[in-house]
């Protein structure tokens, strides 16, 4: 009895070996192809909704639903996240106490800026997203960093993201240590996880403009181009960070550490699938 | 009863990848048509339905069982924290086994520590599992 | 010149105006508490109207059921573009003021 459950246990982990290789590029760091990955994206929606432009993708579900689409364009008749331009303007121009501002933290000034995020700072050894440069610019300045999700750093993002309209994303991956980070985020975004077994992709790729209960998921493809995001469900304004933390809760799956490295890198491999693409926050959803 | 529970908990931590287990089908076949308590035969071997969590849920319901039991559950449930696969309902689950711990509800709080510590094995094997299988959602 | 706390959009077309109108308002109830415990005073815009060359042409009583930030969005007959709009609001508090619109 004993030589037999041993063999079986043997026989499985072999078996498991063999079909595992089957599936192997794009999985990594040599075999991955960040440009290659892009287009299979755009490709893929393409097939999908042949009638929708790429550059409409920004527009998320409302570029794939006509009925939604609506609604939303009168909301932005008067945006939800006007009065938040104009607090975060005020806020992005107040002086620190040492004299030093946001200004001097970001090239341009900081203005028109949104569409380099986020990047991959190499002294620093990770992927810098736009919420965190805002707060190492904070602590470099000795202020106190402000909370990742909603309220002031969203403010802020939003009015450097109001005065990047249009620009195009074109996020680059400049070494091994960038690469690694996209893989990191790639394989974060098509892994299952939480209680329900989903991934993002289920959603946003599989199952974008499906109804899942009473909401129809937007592509993965121009996902973040318009964040911060007022989302009529918070009545507020708030990051992508924040967004990512309910999505993985939504799957009954404890989430992973706002603006951690997994998180970040998430971020960035989402970003660099909408290179090409401009950006357009901040942005109203339901 | 003690051959079967190690058979049944070393095939089940085997279970990763690709490859559909074949005495994991045939287990969760047999648990679908006939619940829990259940017995089958698979190659030759006698089984019961039950995981493992709940054969060790059948103990005797004492003091002793109930700590050690949900202390085992706590256990698991920081190993899948530490590789970021914990469920959210599993913390509440281990809080009432503990309530019921101190009320003296010694079955309650086993059965509640058994179902915690099913979440955060699953949440494991989830994890072992997704290694090999994520890449095979990314359109080409 | 200090922004009020009215904005809006008003546009002549086919004889008819559209107007809407976003104001930036807390519309505290009076029944939220702050960190320590402490009753948010109220503060809620109670009436807002809509004058145009003389007449009323929308009045809104509001009150504390109207959540923050309100926004709303009325047609009038009548209207041209240039004119002027004159859009007064009240609060709870006794506070008012009367901001202005242009027809575009």
């Amino acid at each position: 009895m004993k030589i037999i459950k041993v063999l079986l246990a043997g026989v499985s982990l072999a078996f498991l070996a063999s079909t595992s290789q089957a599936a192997t590029s794009g999985k990594t760091l040599a075999t991955v192809d960040p440009e290659a990955d892009r287009l299979a994206l755009q490709s893929h929606f393409q097939r999908r909704f042949p009638q929708v432009a790429l550059s409409d993708y920004v527009n998320g579900i409302y570029a794939l639903d006509a009925p939604s689409r609506e609604q939303w364009q009168d909301i932005e008749d008067f945006p939800p996240y006007e009065f938040d331009i104009e607090e975060g303007e005020i806020l992005f121009n107040k002086t620190f106490a040492n004299g030093k501002s946001y200004a001097d933290c970001f090239t341009n000034g900081g203005i028109g800026v949104r569409q380099n995020f986020p990047r991959w700072d190499d002294s620093q050894g990770k992927i810098v997203t736009l919420e965190l440069a805002i707060n190492q610019c904070r602590e470099a300045n000795g202020e106190k960093a402000l909370g990742w999700k909603k309220g002031k750093i969203a403010q802020i993002s939003a009015y450097m993201a109001y005065t990047s309209r249009d620009n195009v994303f074109d996020l680059k991956i400049p070494n091994n240590g960038a690469k690694a980070a996209y893989l990191d985020g790639k394989q974060t975004f098509y892994t299952r996880r939480g209680q329900l077994n989903m991934s993002c992709a289920n959603c946003h790729v599989a199952g974008a403009y499906i109804k899942i209960r009473a909401d129809l998921p937007g592509p993965a493809l121009g996902h973040v181009t318009h964040f911060p995001v007022f989302r009529s469900k918070w009545g507020n304004l708030g990051t992508l960070q924040r967004r990512y933390g309910g999505c993985q809760k939504n799957v009954r799956g404890v989430p992973q550490k706002t603006q951690g490295d997994k998180l970040r890198n998430l971020e960035f491999f989402q970003t660099y699938m909408s290179n090409g693409l401009v950006a357009n926050g901040p942005g109203a959803r339901k | 009863m003690k051959k079967t529970i190690s058979l049944v908990a070393a095939l089940m931590m085997v279970s990763g990848g690709v490859a559909a287990h074949p005495f994991n089908d045939a287990f969760n076949e047999q648990r679908a048509m006939y619940g829990k308590g259940h017995s089958f035969t698979w190659n030759g071997q006698t089984y019961l339905t039950d995981h493992p969590e709940e054969v060790a849920a059948a103990a005797e319901a004492n003091a002793t069982n109930a700590t050690a039991l949900l202390a085992a559950a706590k256990d698991q449930y920081a190993q899948v924290l530490a590789v970021d696969f914990g469920w959210t309902l599993t913390k509440g689950l281990l809080k009432s086994a503990g309530k019921a711990l101190e009320a003296g509800k010694f079955q309650d709080s086993m059965n509640l520590s058994a179902q915690a510590q099913y979440h955060s094995r699953m949440g494991l094997v989830q994890y072992e599992q997704s290694q090999a299988e994520w890449i095979m959602a990314v359109p080409q | 010149m200090a922004k009020g706390i009215l904005r809006a959009k008003a546009k002549a077309k086919g004889g008819n105006t559209v107007v809407k109108i976003m104001a930036k308002h807390a519309m505290e109830t009076g029944n939220r508490k702050d960190k320590s415990g402490e009753k948010i005073p109220a503060k809620y815009i109670q009436t807002l109207s809509v004058v145009h060359k003389g007449k009323m042409v929308m009045e809104s009583n509001m009150g504390s059921a109207t959540s923050k930030n309100p926004y709303m969005a009325f047609t009038f007959v009548g209207g041209a573009k240039g004119d002027e709009l004159q859009m007064t609001w009240t609060e709870n508090t006794g506070s008012t003021a009367t901001e202005t619109a242009k027809i575009k």
